[in-house]
């Protein structure tokens, strides 16, 4: 092979190359900086909630009615609502809720072991009564779910009010008890006027804000529908229902109670409209991405060209020296993959310099060597290929190039 | 070692055909010296293109080094390249890129030599052109005459059977061709056959033997049966085209 005097070569004539090299160097930083940014995007946005969130339905209630100032009406309203809902065929069951979970709108308070001098741990919260588990599809894998006498009215602020026990998720209960016991122990606020006994711990539940460092820190107080006079209720449909259901609740739910607005969407669409952000900028990405490759890829084959036309005599010299078309090509190739090669190793050093730029100043996540290696193998793939089309040109030059005196 | 005969050579355009080489036939023995001189136009580089094997023709034959090499394939005529026949160009034709033990080197490469085996002959026929000491120097570095010798120790590095020799002293002064056209007689006196293109009669006449070509036609003046006027060697009518 041909590795010494190609390499040497390219030692020689430097500005020949450059070019190319600063650009696959760029590229590479580029490319796998932002499929980073993108791939961990996307594992946000893929993560599992816990909930059964393709079936659930969100029903959102506005009362415009007079009737709707007496507290007693709005809990019967509620009541009957209810169990209008879990009656009907195709739903599994339905509760109120107070904040719809993926929604980037809810409630979060401070709660740490009670009688612990460490900090309290941010958690959110939702009020939902003894069907709250089987509606949000979530699993109950220690303790006990609400039992109907554990229902009642959410407080209006004093601590004599606030729910005495609670369900949270296992993230929340291994953050604040580090050793285990959760359930039946006591959960307090900061300064231990108000406390609460953990009765339960599910598995995994998303809160209001996934993507933030408490999102999977959530926690079921129990409360009654009627509490207010706005109400949400969840419902689970049974799966394939969903579509059905969608296009009906909005028309049942008035036909219970016309004196209000009612809106209906699905808990998918309210996580898409969460995340719609992250979704624009995962598009935004992957376009950087995909135009980075094509860029550099039309610049090498813009390049090479170049260097072909400009080697016209030198190629047909060394065919009349007793190069084959082959090893024309094989030149071309190893000239590119050394090129490439040389820009493959500035540009890694360069990733993980802006990398470790984009961690300390943009909260971007670490770069994994696995995504490092594939953009490096994705772009020297890319390299070939682009220099292919040039190197097939250079050995279609005849040798007898060689002896022209133009 | 060259036996070609009715070749004929024609280039196309879209709408023209010229006939560069005509029923031509041409006889060189092993071991012979020839200048081959015409004016421009008459068929030199086409007749140094197809005894290189650098282009093809459209009818004839073509025995070189006792093998038939009238219809080989671009592989087989890369191959007896390399082996069986040496390059010199008017231009020189190094690589700019590289050195010149690397451009003395890239012939031998292509023949899959064994790099030991490829130094001691790179060594040796740099000493031969007196550039030994140069061997790490770019091109650029060199003067032409100087460049010139490196394309001569390029050409006869490999041992070729064959020299062939494209006005190589077509950019040189007088002083430097001299030195070139030594350096081709001490290959020559070793027994490779050499061809060479000149417009200089003077150092067509330090060959042995002159052809002369026109219109794609040779005039061989050792073969020739009636005495052909010269003036200053050159045959009358070639000589204001030719000089």
């Amino acid at each position: 092979m041909e590795f010494g005097p190609i390499f040497r070569a390219l030692l020689n004539n430097r500005t020949r190359f450059w070019l190319i090299i600063v650009e696959v160097a760029l590229t590479l930083a580029i490319v796998v900086n932002c499929t980073s940014i993108f791939l961990e995007k996307r594992r946000s946005f893929n993560s599992p909630t816990g909930m059964d969130v393709e079936n659930i339905l969100v029903i959102n209630t506005e009362p415009f009615g007079e009737d709707f100032a007496v507290q007693d009406f709005v809990k019967d309203v509620g009541e009957s609502d209810l169990a209008r809902l879990r009656s009907r065929p195709s739903i599994i069951n339905a509760t109120p809720i107070h904040h719809i979970p993926l929604s980037g709108s809810g409630s979060s308070t401070g709660r740490k072991a009670a009688g612990s001098e460490l900090d309290t741990v941010g958690i959110s919260y939702f009020s939902v009564d003894e069907h709250g588990i089987e509606t949000l599809g979530v699993e109950l894998i220690d303790g006990r779910n609400f039992n109907q006498a554990e229902i009642g009215r959410r407080s209006d602020g004093g601590n004599e009010d606030m729910p005495r026990n609670v369900i949270v998720t296992k993230a929340f209960a291994e953050r604040v008890f580090p050793d285990g016991n959760v359930v039946g122990s006591q959960i307090s606020n900061g300064d231990d006027e108000y406390t609460a006994t953990v009765i339960g711990v599910i598995d995994l539940m998303s809160n209001c804000w996934p993507r933030s460092s408490i999102g999977k820190h959530t926690m079921l107080q129990p409360s009654a529908a009627g509490d207010s006079r706005e109400m949400n209720y969840l419902v689970r449909a049974e799966p394939g229902a969903i579509d059905t259901l969608y296009t009906e609740l909005e028309e049942l739910m008035i036909s219970l109670e016309t004196d209000r607005v009612v809106r209906v969407r699905t808990l998918s669409e309210i996580k898409l409209g969460y995340y719609s952000r992250t979704l624009m900028a995962m598009k935004i990405w992957a376009a950087v991405i995909v135009l980075m490759i094509i860029v550099t890829s039309l610049g090498i084959v813009g390049l090479t060209s170049f260097s072909v036309t400009q080697r016209t005599r030198e190629i047909g010299t060394r065919r009349a020296l007793g190069a084959t078309r082959s090893a024309i090509l094989r030149y071309f190739l190893i000239e590119n993959w050394l090129i490439t090669g040389i820009g493959l190793a500035i540009g890694t050093a360069l990733t993980i310099l802006l990398n470790y730029v984009l961690a300390e100043y943009a909260a971007a996540p670490k770069i994994d060597w696995i995504l490092l290696v594939g953009g490096a193998a994705v772009l020297w793939a890319a390299g070939l290929l682009s220099a292919l089309i040039p190197a097939l040109r250079a050995i279609t030059v005849t040798p007898e190039i060689a002896t022209r005196s133009v | 070692m060259i036996k070609m005969q009715g070749i004929r050579k024609i280039y196309r355009t879209e709408h023209v055909e010229t006939h560069a080489l005509d029923s031509f036939d041409l006889e060189v023995k092993s071991g012979e010296f020839i200048s081959i001189m015409g004016p421009s136009g008459s068929g030199k580089t086409t007749l140094l293109n197809l005894i290189g094997l650098l282009d093809s023709f459209d009818r004839g034959s073509y025995v070189l080094d006792d093998e038939d090499v009238s219809t080989l394939s671009d592989r087989q005529m890369s191959r007896i390249r390399n082996l069986k026949i040496g390059f010199i160009f008017q231009t020189f034709n190094l690589i700019p890129d590289l050195n010149i033990f690397d451009n003395v080197d890239v012939p031998l490469r292509y023949r899959g030599m064994p790099a030991k085996e490829r130094r001691v002959a790179i060594e040796e026929a740099l000493a031969t052109v007196g550039l030994a000491s140069r061997k790490k120097h770019m091109p650029a570095q060199l003067s032409g005459g100087q460049q010139q010798r490196v394309a001569v120790a390029r050409a006869f590095v490999g041992g070729p059977k064959l020299i062939l020799a494209d006005e190589p002293t077509g950019n040189l002064d007088s002083a430097m061709a001299n030195d070139i056209m030594d350096l081709l007689e001490k290959i020559n006196e070793q027994g490779t056959t050499v061809a060479m293109v000149t417009h200089d009669p003077d150092l067509a006449h330090r060959a042995p033997r002159q052809i002369h070509l026109l219109d794609g036609s040779l005039i061989d003046l050792e073969t020739q049966d009636k005495p052909v006027p010269l003036i200053n060697g050159v045959p009358v009518g070639l000589a204001k085209a030719g000089c």
